[in-house]
């Protein structure tokens, strides 16, 4: 790793970019905006952020993510991240459930035994990554026409694993009665995956600014389909049998859970 | 620094008191920040300094901590491309968002006029290309047995609306410290109308039509609602005339679904049961499916399909969210 970060900081360090003067003033630090002031160029960076997923189909999650950062020059840096969440199934997915058919008898026709997992009901507990950060945009705005704010847009693009928990919405292995299930199938491994996001800062002083991203985090689906809903109780650990039916045939990118972050980073 | 954006700097210098405020922000220009500006300030069509240092031999430390001499400047620049009194066509592709229960792609064609800088109104109406019951939606009816209520699930075909626009924002940016793009955000509100409909069948239902082919959706006819919206965006000038338009638009609508195809639960019980005895403005052939090759029991079992929607009467405000990206002209 060390020789890696070491060959990184050797290209950008020689790179055309950084080495591009502007009237004797090296172009990182004048730009075209006027009174650029606040700049990343070489500098260590540590952000904590709020974390919560969006646009999840049956579970929630509240969390928090840490990322150091390394910027190499003023748009390009490397990040070590990890993030930490509190995960559960939404109300949605409660309704869904209160409102599933009755658990079949083993003497009812297969058409009605055999059913599937919903997809794409993964929650990732956690994950560590490493990741590219491009920040092409700089610029300021002028709030109520006389405060310059001034900010940063960046795209950042990596990779990691992530700690993933399934919690069924169909599947029900434990039952006292048909009216309603007991337990549903969990499930829980490492996944690897890959990271996409979007970002602003928002300079507040030279060590200081406020982060905000969208973060896409895509991995393999996992669920199960035709299993016999009646013989539910013969998969609590031990999914060999047919009755348990068979794992979706899923791409690596076939399931995303995508977080919006909220914090702040501190520049050094 | 561009041609363009030389000739566009004016420097004003504002009262001290509002240099100490900006201070804590951090805009605060030292001595050591005015090579650009000084080597500027010589011509005076590229930038005009006023400066207005305050009596007092003491100055604050600026945003960096540094104390001493702080030359107090507060620079204010003039908008480039000017839309006061200009008129505005905007051609826009819009996706849904939010789309839990249904998916929205289409066009949209906005027309306005800046009464003002920051001011102005506007008229426009998007069509709806691909609006259909989203995957989840699928999901829930092959897996779970279940579906949405019809109001969840309503699908927009078009909708048209008239509103206000305000520009509250305004401000730059560089991309990798070569080109300057100007920006303005904008938010907008409006009201009209949006025509409405549920599908029936679903997206990936096995149904056969006569002549053997998959039947593909169905769609019964929920009527027109009035609708609002409410938008924020950014208008980025890419030329004074052309500028690329990135948009967040909330569509909001009533959702009561009482009648599909303007037939009560009643009536649409009778379609699904062959009859014709339905009230005057239920439209029992609308529920036959459209093409030479419909089967001749399409509307049969669509209209069972509505009885089942209708079994529980819904009523919801829809949050059509979309985002919209296009390119506009001013003239």
């Amino acid at each position: 790793m060390k020789s890696l970060l070491a060959t990184l900081c050797a290209i950008f360090a020689a790179s055309p970019a950084a080495a591009a003067t502007t009237g004797g003033i090296p172009q990182a630090q004048v730009g075209v905006i006027k009174n650029k002031l606040f700049h990343t160029n070489g500098r260590v960076e540590v952000g904590l952020s709020f974390a919560t997923a969006v646009g999840s189909r049956f579970t929630q999650s509240y969390g928090g993510l840490l990322a150091v950062d390394y910027n190499f020059n003023e748009w390009l840096g490397l990040e070590l991240d990890g993030a930490y969440n509190a995960t559960s199934l939404s109300d949605l997915a409660q309704k869904v459930r209160d409102k599933l058919p009755k658990i079949p008898s083993s003497s009812d026709d297969i058409s009605k035994r055999q059913w599937s997992e919903m997809s794409q009901m993964g929650q990732m507990k956690w994950n560590g990554g490493l990741a590219v950060r491009f920040a092409p945009v700089y610029g300021k705005v002028s709030v109520f026409a006389e405060l310059p704010v001034h900010y940063q847009f960046y795209a950042l693009a990596g990779g990691g694993v992530a700690g993933m928990h399934y919690e069924s919405l169909t599947f029900c292995v434990q039952h006292a009665g048909a009216a309603q299930c007991d337990v549903f199938r969990t499930e829980d491994g490492i996944s690897p995956n890959l990271q996409l996001g979007l970002g602003m800062r928002i300079f507040l002083l030279d060590q200081i600014s406020l982060k905000f991203e969208l973060r896409d985090f895509l991995y393999a689906d996992k669920y199960r389909q035709d299993f016999d809903q009646s013989q539910g109780s013969k998969c609590v650990s031990d999914l060999s049998s047919p009755s348990c039916g068979t794992a979706a045939n899923t791409g690596f990118l076939s399931a995303s859970t995508l977080l919006f972050t909220g914090g702040v980073a501190f520049l050094f | 620094m561009n041609t363009a954006s030389k000739h566009l700097w004016v420097a004003l210098a504002l009262l001290p008191s509002f240099a100490l405020a900006e201070g804590s922000v951090g805009v605060g220009v030292s001595e050591k920040e005015t090579p650009t500006s000084k080597s500027e300030s010589k011509d005076p069509t590229v930038a005009v300094s006023v400066n207005l240092t305050p009596p007092e031999p003491k100055q604050p430390a600026n945003a960096f901590g540094e104390s001493g001499p702080v030359e107090l400047k507060h620079v204010v620049e003039i908008r480039p491309f000017t839309q006061a009194g200009r008129s505005e066509v905007a051609l826009f592709g819009t996706g849904q968002v939010n789309g839990k229960f249904s998916s929205h792609y289409g066009l949209d064609i906005d027309l306005a006029y800046h009464i003002r800088e920051s001011v102005g109104v506007w008229l426009g109406g998007s069509y709806v290309i691909y609006g259909r019951q989203s995957s989840l939606t699928d999901e829930l009816i092959s897996k779970a047995h279940e579906q949405p209520f019809a109001a969840n699930a309503l699908l927009m075909q078009w909708n048209a609306a008239v509103g206000l626009e305000m520009n509250p924002l305004y401000g730059k940016f560089t991309i990798v410290d070569d080109k300057v793009l100007h920006f303005a955000f904008y938010i907008n509100a409006g009201a009209g109308i949006a025509k409405t409909r549920v599908q029936l069948r679903g997206n990936d239902n096995q149904q056969k039509d006569a002549a053997g082919n998959l039947a593909g959706p169905s769609f019964g006819d929920t009527g027109y609602r009035p609708a609002g919206a409410l938008g924020g965006g950014v208008r980025i000038f890419l030329t004074p005339r052309w500028t690329l338009r990135l948009e967040v638009r909330d569509l909001i609508y009533s959702a009561l679904v009482d009648k599909i195809n303007g037939c009560s639960r009643a009536d649409v019980g009778k379609v699904s049961q062959g009859r014709t005895d339905v009230a005057s403005g239920c439209d029992a052939g609308a529920f036959k499916d459209s093409g030479a090759d419909a089967a001749p029991d399409s509307n049969v079992k669509n209209a069972g399909i509505a009885q089942d929607l209708l079994s529980d009467i819904s009523s919801d405000v829809i949050n059509n969210l979309s985002f919209y990206g296009g390119v506009s002209f001013l003239f």
